[in-house]
């Protein structure tokens, strides 16, 4: 009873609200307009974006989201992807309240599993830029550099492993983020 | 013929700036996006190689990219042989990206492609053309590196011509042939992009070879071409195709081709 008691709590202690407002992500395997405007098309039928401002010498979008709007990063990638192309960078921008986070912590920001990377311990409150690892939003350099910044073998599949213990259940998706 | 693919590629070097993978003749090994149709209306003014007439061929073709690495292109054939613009035949081509390393700015790809053609044209030439004038069928694969904005492209694919109820192929001993293709693109304007509405102007030469393995017969041609992109989704190109060596009997060689493309993005769901 005791220990369930612990759990419940530690699981209301990683469980967070937080609102993503922005994102700038940025593509990669192109440099024409007609290849970047395929981008801002596909990007466009998500229903939570508000607005896209293109810059097409970088390559990059600043997106905005609707009020309230619920994000699934994933479906941010796939839109890249169905445009023929590669996220090489996302950063999302949060408000976030009071979350205690720490080198490897798992946290559930309104239900969804991110593992902070190479982090210092603090609390993250107001706007904040996540950036997610996980491979296919890094480039291929890049996910190698931060998959060597964590012993946790999650980082690799971007599903809860063993090695995510008790936080969830396996086969759930978490998004490593760095700060 | 050397004379003559210095002065293209001095020509191509002096053009030299950005570039693109849009080819006028071959497939780069990237799809049209996912969701998306593009529509080309391809006109050939070919001068016929056996007389000093020219020939007309104009293909309407349909490209549909049903998933990120699987595109489909439908092309009709049609043609001023016998008088009027007659449909003569259809293409089916097929090609899927089987590799993409991207980073940014720059990407290597690669793709496997396959396409079948029935035409009713008469046969009087040894060249395998399955873009417009013989049934068969055609696999191969596309390598293409884009490093900024110059795209360098490379082909290699195997055709068999066949034989149809209407149309036979006369030449027993040359059914088989390999294609071969080495293609660049660089983007001469603008310099730096500041909207979608900017005309984009790019250079193009495509080197298109031919080796009939059966008689031992090949050619070479080259296609410059100039293309110009309209509000990131339409495209004019206008080239001209021209031999280079050639010891095979063909239709026709040289001639005009002007192309006129259009990209509907989310077309489905």
């Amino acid at each position: 009873m005791k220990i369930l008691l612990i759990s419940m709590l530690l699981v209301v202690a990683s469980t967070a609200n937080a609102q993503f407002t922005k994102a700038t992500l940025q593509a990669s395997g192109l440099t024409c307009s007609m290849c970047n405007k395929a981008i801002h098309k596909a990007l466009a039928t998500l229903d939570v974006v508000k607005t896209i401002t293109p810059d097409l010498n970088t390559n990059s979008f600043e997106i905005e989201f609707k009020d309230s709007a619920t994000i699934y990063i994933d479906a941010i990638k796939l839109k890249v992807e169905q445009a023929g192309f590669t996220v090489s960078s996302l950063q999302l921008l949060a408000n976030l309240s009071n979350i205690s986070v720490d080198k490897d912590s798992h946290i559930m920001v309104d239900s969804v599993n991110y593992h902070f990377v190479n982090v210092n311990k603090q609390i993250l409150n107001g706007a904040v830029m996540l950036k997610i690892i996980d491979k296919g939003f890094v480039t291929a350099k890049e996910f190698k550099k931060y998959s060597k910044q964590t012993n946790m073998n999650c980082i690799k599949s971007g599903y809860m492993e063993a090695c995510c213990k008790k936080d969830a259940a396996a086969q759930t998706r978490i998004y490593h983020v760095t700060i | 013929m050397i004379n003559k693919i210095k002065y293209i590629i001095v020509l191509f070097v002096c053009i030299n700036s950005n570039a693109q993978e849009l080819f006028l003749v071959t497939e780069p090994a990237s799809n049209i996006p996912a969701k998306t149709l593009n529509v080309r209306l391809t006109n050939y003014l070919m001068n016929v190689d056996s007389s000093n007439q020219k020939s007309y061929h104009l293909m309407p073709e349909l490209s549909i990219g049903i998933k990120k690495d699987l595109m489909l292109k439908l092309s009709l054939v049609t043609s001023n042989r016998v008088g009027g613009l007659d449909v003569e035949g259809y293409n089916i081509y097929a090609k899927y990206r089987f590799l993409s390393n991207d980073e940014v700015h720059r990407h290597f790809r690669m793709a496997a492609y396959g396409r079948f053609t029935k035409n009713v044209s008469p046969i009087h030439m040894q060249e395998h053309n399955l873009m417009m004038h013989n049934s068969g069928y055609e696999i191969g694969t596309v390598a293409t590196q884009l490093f900024h904005k110059t795209a360098v492209s490379a082909n290699l694919s195997y055709q068999r011509a066949i034989n149809t109820n209407k149309v036979k192929f006369i030449y027993p001993n040359a059914f088989n042939s390999i294609n071969y293709a080495l293609s660049f693109g660089q983007l001469i304007a603008p310099k730096n992009y500041k909207s979608y509405k900017q005309a984009n102007l790019n250079a193009m030469v495509e080197f298109l070879g031919q080796y009939n393995t059966g008689i031992k017969k090949g050619f070479i041609d080259v296609v410059p071409t100039i293309q110009i992109v309209v509000n990131s989704v339409a495209c004019f190109d206008i080239a001209y195709r021209t031999n280079l060596q050639n010891n095979l009997i063909r239709s026709y060689s040289s001639g005009f081709i002007l192309k006129l493309e259009y990209y509907f993005f989310n077309a489905f769901k």
